[in-house]
């Protein structure tokens, strides 16, 4: 194995590591942004909102 | 992981969506409108079970509020598996790719259209679902949405005469979109999913950072573009396993020759 194709092999694997990096960090973060949104009550808020007729698919409020 | 990938190939996602449209509209369980719904589907809808994560994100707008819930859900799903649900459980994308095939047997003239105008979806996130609900205080994009119209608009209409007067004419304006939107699926591969849709302008950016995401072998690909004629939205998939437009759908690896692509998962 040539040094470009080594190099370009530790690129790719670098490049995994961060994507699994910023995945995991994403994942954590929504996870997160649940939990905040339903103690601040926004879980019911979306239900209350969703379960209210809404009569905008007729075109008004 | 290997399981979940092996379930998904071996599963025929033409069924897979008519159940998802049949139990996202079921009319049970309402207690489940709490949960932001993975895919398309009006909450005005009749049978409604899970709330319209565009809707919802309007709501937040409207009462300036951050949706954290909405967007940790939504994220999580991303970072799991990109546009996956855009694939296998969106009721209008289901629609899209229905009509379409009705066009093929029609022979009805195809219509391209540069996906250069990708962009859009993300102008119809940022102006019509956040900022003109902030400013207006009203859902504007649920106003003229040609989902609410075929799911909960012409429904509400026929099962309530009452309401039928008070129908004026913005309900004209959305009744010709989605008629303008039947005709353009007919001639193109979900247009909506491609062009639109604010929910899959967010997860779109996660394809590239999901854990389950697409792979290809270049090695023994021979580019025979049977990955682009079956893929819904028209992708050279080679080109890019990781488009922001793929949703996940897997008609690729099924169709192609040679086993080039792959699904994997880290």
């Amino acid at each position: 194995m040539t040094t470009e194709q080594t190099s370009a092999r530790s690129d790719t694997a670098a490049g995994s590591r961060s994507r699994m990096l910023t995945n995991r960090i994403l994942m954590v973060v929504a996870l997160l942004a649940i939990v905040l949104g339903v103690v601040l009550g926004q879980a019911f808020i979306t239900w209350v909102n969703a379960t209210l007729l809404c009569l905008s698919c007729i075109g008004i409020q | 992981m290997s399981r979940l990938v092996s379930l998904l190939l071996n599963t025929k996602r033409r069924w897979v969506q008519a159940v998802s449209f049949l139990m996202m509209n079921s009319f049970v369980l309402q207690a489940l409108k709490a949960i932001p719904c993975l895919g398309m589907n009006c909450y005005a809808c009749p049978g409604a079970i899970f709330a319209c994560p565009i809707g919802t994100l309007q709501h937040f707008a409207a009462i300036h509020q951050i949706p954290f819930y909405t967007l940790g859900v939504l994220c999580l799903i991303g970072a799991l598996a990109g546009r996956l649900a855009c694939g296998w459980l969106c009721p209008f994308g289901w629609l899209q790719e229905l009509v379409y095939g009705l066009g093929r047997r029609f022979r009805w003239p195809r219509w391209h259209v540069s996906e250069r105008a990708g962009w859009l979806r993300y102008a119809f996130l940022i102006v019509l679902v956040g900022l003109v609900p902030f400013l207006t205080l009203e859902p504007w994009f649920c106003k003229l949405c040609p989902v609410g119209t075929v799911e909960a608009g012409i429904p509400l209409l026929l099962i309530y005469s009452d309401l039928r007067a008070q129908a004026g004419w913005l309900f004209v304006v959305k009744v010709a979109i989605l008629s303008g939107f039947v005709i353009w699926m007919m001639s193109s591969k979900r247009p909506f999913c491609r062009f639109v849709c604010p929910l899959g302008a967010i997860w779109s950016p996660f394809n590239r950072l999901s854990t389950l995401r697409l792979a290809v072998d270049e090695a023994t690909c021979t580019r025979c573009d049977e990955c682009r004629r079956v893929c819904p939205v028209d992708i050279c998939v080679y080109e890019n396993p990781d488009s922001t437009r793929c949703i996940r759908c897997m008609e690729c690896i099924r169709v192609c020759p040679t086993g080039s692509i792959r699904l994997v998962g880290e």
